[in-house]
This record gives C-alpha cells, structure tokens and sequence, in this order.
C-alpha cells in the first residue's frame, strides 16, 4: 500500500469522491455515510450562516475519524447572535486513543452498597450465553450513571488500555445501556403470537381461547 | 465427566430401578428407569454442550429415542434445563409434560412479549421453553398426542406390572403445582409483563418457581419422591402445605426412601411435614448445588436440616465453586483483573457430578449408591470453605 | 485470531424530512434516550430551527432537516444503536428514505512490508507492471480500494439479504500518524428504504432495520 497523503486535501479524498461520483451516477441511492461535508455545505448555502464560515474552526480534532477526513460535528467558534445558539462550543478537546481488549455484555442480579453484582456474556468470545459472573464496584460508574445500576438493568463492560500523553495505561469502563422500548406494534404482534400459540395448544375451545392482554 | 466410569456398571437390569441426578451445569437432571429399559427424564443440563441425559443414555449403550418414554420439564427458564428440548427432539415418541400453568394464556402472552427484546444478548431467556412449545404443538397438529399439562395429582406416566420387568405397576403422579401455586405464578406473570413504551429488559428472575412440578414415582410398595423447586408457602393452597394437606385427604401413593430434596435443600424448601408424611424414616436424599452472585444453595443449615433426617444425603457438587476467568484472555486483561482485586470474575462452569442409585430390592428398598465426578456425601456442604 | 483495532468508531446515519427542533435535550431526556451522566455532561454546539449539533461524552450527534447522525469513537459502540432506535422509536411516523451503519477501524501493522502484503493480497499488482513495480523497487500501490456488494434487481441495487441498497467497504493506508503502519477499513452497510412509487419509509420501519442489522 502507498504511503498515507497527509495533505487536507489528499489524493485519497479526490479519488475516493470521484469514485463516490461515479457510483452516483449509476445509482439512485443517497450516500448514507457520515458525510463530513454535509454541514459545511448547508452552511455555504444559507445565508444567515455566511458571517459564522468567515470564523475561525477549532484545530485538529477527530470526532467520528474518517481515514483523512475531519469529520468533527462542531461548530466554527464565534457564532452569529441570531441563530439562537444555546452554548458556544466546546474547546478542541483530544481524546486519548483506546484499544479494547475484552467486552461483556452484561445482566445486574443485585444490588449492594458498593458492589453490584451480574452475569456475563463474552462478548470478545462471540458467546451468547452467560458463562461468567463478576463482582464490580459500583464506583465505575458516574455518580449520574450508579442511579441506573438495579437488578435486570443491561450493561456493557470493556477492559482496555489507551495512550494519554504518550503513556499507556489500562482502563475499564462500565456503561448500562439504555434499550430500546417495546413498541405497540410489538406489544400486539407478540398478543397475536401468544393468542396463536394458545390456540395450537387447545384448539379453538370457547372459554380457553386468549384474548389480546392489556397493553 | 467420567461417563466411561459410570457405564463400567452396564445398563440397569431390567428388574432393576434406577434414579441418576446430574449436576449442575444451567440446570440440574434426574434420569429414571423404571424398569425392562423404560426411562423417564426430569431437567436438563448440559455437559461438554449436549444433554446429559442424552450423553448418559448413549453411554451405556442405549438409544435415546427408543428408550425414553417421558419428559418431565419442572421449569420455565432456560437457566435451569438447558437442552430440554435436544431431549425431547431426540426422543420424538416419548410424552412430554410441562406445568399446566405454562400454557395460560396469560404466560404464553408473557413470554411473547419478552421474546421481541432482542436488543440485548444478556439476561435471562426462555428459547428452551418456546422450543418444547412448538414441539408441542407440531405434535399436536400432527395429531401425535404425546403430550399433557401438568397439575396437582395429575397422572403422568403408568407402567403396567406385566411389562414393568420386575412384575410392580410404576406410576408418576404429579404432587404439583396446586391451585395457590397456580394463582401466585400467573399474578407475578401478569406483573412483570411487558408494556408498550416501557424500556425492554431481561425476563426477571423466577424464583420462587411457582411452576414446578414436584412429583411421586411409586413402583409398587416403593416410592421416589423428585421435589423439583417446591417450597413452603406459609398458606394452605400453595407449596408444601398444598401438597400435605392433598396428601392428608387422600394419600399419594407409598412412602418414599429416596427424597431428591426440592429447591437445591434451601431452608425455605425444607417442610418436617414431608419427611413425616410423604417419606420413610431415614431415606436417602440427593440435591444439586445452585449460586447466584453471592448466593449459593444449600446454606450450611440447609445441609444440617436435611442430615438430622437423611444420614444418607448426597449432593453432585460441593459447591456451584468456580475459577476466575482470566486464563485464555490478553494479558492486558488478566494483568488488570490481577491488579483490581475488588472485581471478582468466577466462571459459571462449575464441577459437574452425579449421584447413582440402584436397587432390585423393591420391596425392601435398599439401594445401592454411586458417587461420580465432582459428587460427595452432603455433610462436605458444612465442612467446605466459603467460595469468594 | 482476534486483533483489537487501535481506533474503532461507529455511526448511524438516516436520511428522510426531520424537524431538527424536535431533537432538544429536554426531548431527549424525557424519553430517557440521553440520560444519567450522558445528560449530565452533554455539550450543545448548535440548536437552531434547521440544525441541531451536540457533543455527548461519548459520540457526536446532528440532525438537519435531512440528515440524522449519531456516532461515536468510544466503545461500547452499541450505544449508537441504542441511540438510534430509541429515538425512532418515539418518532414512528418520520419519514425516512434510507439509512447506513457505517463501522471505521484503524489496525496497526508490525512493519511497512506487513502493510504492503495485504495490499499486494487485496490488489494483486501483476496486472500493473512497471506503474507499480520498476527495477525491483515499489514505485506505486493502493492508495484507496472500495468494493461494493450489489446486484441488481428491480431496476435498482440491492444486497445479497435482498433488501435494496448496497455495502461498500473501503480500504486506505491509515492516515493516523501515530499508528504506524496503519490500515483503514471503513464499511458502509446502505438501506434504500424508498418503496415505488416514491414512497418514503418511515422511523417504525428503520428502527427495527437497525436493531435486525447492526
């Protein structure tokens, strides 16, 4: 492979959009990527941000790094009074790169003072099943985050190690996740199953027949 | 698992009567044969990925499908009979029994609805159930009624004396569950529902398992009374007391002199009334080790309760004991699991054990017990040191 | 043999007619899609009727009027998932008209002949000759190789699940300088969820596409 271009506007940027363009020209499909120039052409076209381009953008940050692009979501850094912007922008910020070495997902069982705890599915392993339990402390979350720590709540646990300052060190964090929720939709396609299944196991018997439950 | 050890012996006679409980390992397992190569199945666990049922049967020589005539699940949640349903693919012409309260309407809503979360790989599941579910209801649609819901004095099974081998009629009655046990399952059900908008989460955990169906193998005079996970109530129309007080109006059947104790001999399952009532003097019992985070069965005192009465009691495992996990994984991993010991790691793959009875002496009931794999007398529960 | 990837990140991108407005952090909040101490330390960039923005402790998100956006650099990654559907799954009724999981990792090579092999592997150089090879020395290679997943069907493209879109995968040498020897591979996992005659799917639909696919 050649080299990595570390100019901004490198030949892997003109070579990857010509070759973007060349697809579009044949397909329909709207590019789904995350598309670093999607705000900034917006910006060029609306005119009440026209003043906001002239402003300085914050160095150097990667937020979601495309392989050459700065795919940084934020704003320039002086924005105009009338946008109703709510806050300026935070600071270029860098953040410490992270390899993780092993994933759980898993299952809180109980709750103690300062121990929680949960079976484990290994995620690292492509395992579905729980195979392991863990004793973690409570003190790996947030203060804001421990209040999600309640039997049955789902969480992932990661165990890496990052480079701050040129210094490796290990990390571990712990993150409950917030699932979807069940929708109506599924809810009734669930009663349907269930009314169905009822029905396979007793037949179409008058009183025994299910109903759709309560939603 | 010394499976090469245990088929040493060779098949069971065919006067001869078997009780082999296997565990744990995501559930527990009893395998019965009553007699001329009739077996009886009860759980499921699993060893080296396939059921031990399945794994035992084959050891000694047997074919499964030909040999099992019934299936008996006493639970609901895959934790606790994992690979039930190989059991019952496996061995397509023997009757399946579940818990009649399995099939309400409102359950089958129940587990539906938690079927759709499938955002999360962890938490409890239900595939096994919904599995012996559609097998049931391929037979039904098959027309092949090898099936039944179980309830309190349900007949489960009947061998007529004249094919039985060893000349006594065998029967399974179901002792469980009763109608409190009934009413309490499907009001916890009915809580823990799923609803529209809420945040989806992992099926709760299921115990106390009012579902369970305890039952009475009676081989003419002699009697093997299998607990499954019945425990006291503290009311007469659930648990224990249910079952006493059926038992008080019309009794069950013979006594028992081999007791698989109910909910792993934890404290809350032990009830005098049953090893008065429905047990002999003295019998022998058998159990299977549970944990949960720092939860373990049976407790200490749970032992001495059911050694005051049993001076043969045996268990498969010492303790649901496991290994921290750090082997196998990066040595970033294991060197911070090394460093931050306030995290505990424990494997769920715990030693795997059975306890072997078998007698040709019905009438007296003296059995002759085997010990395998990770199997010890229950006395060793008082003596081991706590796992941490 | 697993090799953890020294930068890995994730985004959910949905393209269809948005009210950015609706997206505010109360909204967020309220039905628990940002809450604890991801609401705590939430950053707002930009909320303006055409466009919001906000950087969360662990990703970025935006929507405009016609793109949605939400991506992350922090495992666990699953949190965009979460993320997304979450929010579709309160605004049922979006119209959407299609949507891509995009995954992006940098790995590490032990060596630049370690590098040149995977790219000599996926881009044979025979065929090039003397314009990659001349005099026993390397004189070019890839400097970006992206192979799609399509066939056609229906007059449009559509992946081997059968639904219409396409996958595309790109391979680059890593411009991160401080990963030496570094790959890039980026995968772009595109649903077209436009339904003839121009009918615009929707964010019950796309919420459930995402939880099956991601």
């Amino acid at each position: 492979m050649l080299a990595p271009n570390m100019e901004p506007e490198s030949s892997s940027g003109v070579i990857g959009s010509a070759a973007e363009n060349a697809m579009r020209a044949t397909t329909v499909s709207m590019r789904t990527r995350f598309d670093d120039d999607a705000i900034r052409r917006w910006i060029e076209t609306d005119e009440a941000l026209r003043r906001w381009t002239q402003a300085e953008r914050p160095a150097g940050e990667l937020t979601v790094p495309a392989n050459g692009h700065d795919l940084s979501t934020s704003a320039a850094s002086v924005p105009p009074p009338n946008l109703g912007v709510v806050r300026y922008p935070s600071p270029a910020r860098e953040l410490p790169r992270e390899v993780v070495l092993q994933e759980w997902e898993g299952q809180v069982q109980e709750v103690g003072e300062r121990v929680f705890s949960a079976r484990l599915v290994d995620l690292t392993r492509d395992s579905k099943d729980e195979t392991e339990e863990t004793d973690l402390p409570i003190e790996y979350l947030s203060e804001a985050d421990a209040r999600l720590v309640i039997p049955g709540a789902i969480f992932r646990w990661i165990i890496g190690c990052r480079w701050t300052n040129g210094e490796k060190e290990p990390f571990t964090r712990v993150v409950i996740r917030r699932l979807p929720i069940w929708t109506e939709g599924e809810i009734k396609a669930a009663d349907q199953e269930a009314a169905e299944l009822h029905n396979a196991l007793f037949g179409n018997a008058g009183e025994r027949a299910a109903s759709p439950g309560p939603n | 698992m010394p499976f090469s050890e245990m088929q040493a012996s060779g098949q069971p006679a065919p006067d001869q009567i078997e009780v082999c409980v296997f565990g744990p390992n995501y559930g527990e397992c009893v395998v019965v044969h009553l007699g001329n190569g009739n077996w009886v199945v009860v759980d499921s666990c699993l060893h080296e990925g396939q059921p031990a049922a399945i794994a035992y049967l084959r050891a000694l020589g047997l074919d499964p499908a030909r040999s099992i005539r019934a299936v008996i699940a006493t639970h609901w949640h895959d934790d606790h009979y994992k690979g039930l349903s190989q059991i019952t693919a496996n061995a397509a012409a023997a009757h399946i029994w579940i818990s009649s309260v399995l099939t309400d309407a409102e359950f089958l809503r129940f587990a539906m609805r938690t079927k759709k979360n499938k955002t999360s790989v962890a938490g409890h599941k239900l595939d096994e159930f919904l599995k012996i579910i559609d097998d049931i209801c391929r037979r039904r649609s098959d027309g092949q009624l090898t099936f039944g819901y179980a309830n309190a004095r349900t007949a489960i099974f009947r061998l007529d004396g004249s094919v039985s081998g060893h000349g006594h009629p065998c029967e399974i009655m179901a002792l469980s569950p009763s109608h409190g046990d009934v009413s309490e399952f499907l009001e916890r059900i009915v809580a823990n529902t799923p609803r529209a908008r809420q945040t989806k989460r992992a099926v709760p955990s299921p115990s106390p398992n009012h579902a369970s169906v305890a039952t009475l193998i009676s081989i003419g005079p002699l009697g093997i009374v299998l607990g499954a996970d019945v425990e006291n109530s503290g009311r007469p129309t659930a648990g224990w007391e249910a079952i006493l007080g059926a038992h008080n109006l019309q009794p069950f059947g013979p006594k028992a002199s081999l007791h698989k104790a109910s909910h792993h001999g934890s404290e809350n399952a032990h009830n005098r009334g049953v090893w008065d009532n429905l047990l002999t003097a003295n019998p022998l019992a058998v159990l299977t080790p549970w944990r949960r985070g720092a939860r373990r069965l049976p407790t200490a005192d749970g032992a001495r309760n059911i050694l005051e009465l049993s001076q043969d009691a045996f268990i498969t495992a010492l303790d649901a004991r496991s290994r921290s996990r750090r082997d196998g994984r990066p040595p970033g991993v294991q060197r911070f699991l090394r460093e931050h010991r306030g995290i505990r790691l424990r494997s769920l793959a715990v030693p795997f054990g059975a306890v072997r009875f078998r007698t040709r002496d019905i009438s007296s009931a003296t059995w002759n017990r085997e010990l395998f794999g990770a199997a010890c007398h229950l006395s060793q529960v008082i003596r081991a040191q706590p796992v941490r | 043999m697993r090799i953890p990837p020294q930068v890995s990140a994730a985004s959910i991108v949905a393209i269809g007619h948005f009210n950015p407005l609706i997206f505010g952090p109360d909204w967020l909040k309220d039905k628990e899609i940002v809450i604890g101490n991801d609401f705590e330390k939430l950053k707002i960039l930009i909320v303006h009727p055409d466009i919001v923005s906000y950087e969360l402790p662990w990703g970025n998100f935006q929507a405009d009027r016609n793109n949605f956006t939400i991506g992350t650099t922090r495992e666990p990654l699953v949190r965009v998932h979460d993320f997304f559907v979450r929010c579709f799954q309160f605004l049922p009724e979006t119209p959407i008209r299609a949507v891509g999981i995009n995954r992006q990792v940098h790995f590490e090579t032990a060596s630049e002949a370690a590098r040149d092999r995977v790219g000599d592997v996926l881009a044979p150089k025979d065929f090039w000759g003397d314009f990659v090879q001349s005099g026993g020395r390397r004189t070019g290679g890839v400097r970006s190789l992206i192979m799609e997943q399509s066939i056609p069907k229906e007059g449009r493209l559509a992946r081997t699940d059968g639904k219409f879109g396409h996958v595309w995968a790109k391979v680059e040498p890593s411009s991160l300088q401080d990963i030496r020897y570094g790959i890039f591979m980026e995968v772009n996992d595109h649903f077209d969820l436009m339904t003839p005659p121009d009918r615009l799917s929707n964010g019950r639909a796309v919420a459930d596409l995402v939880t099956e696919q991601f």
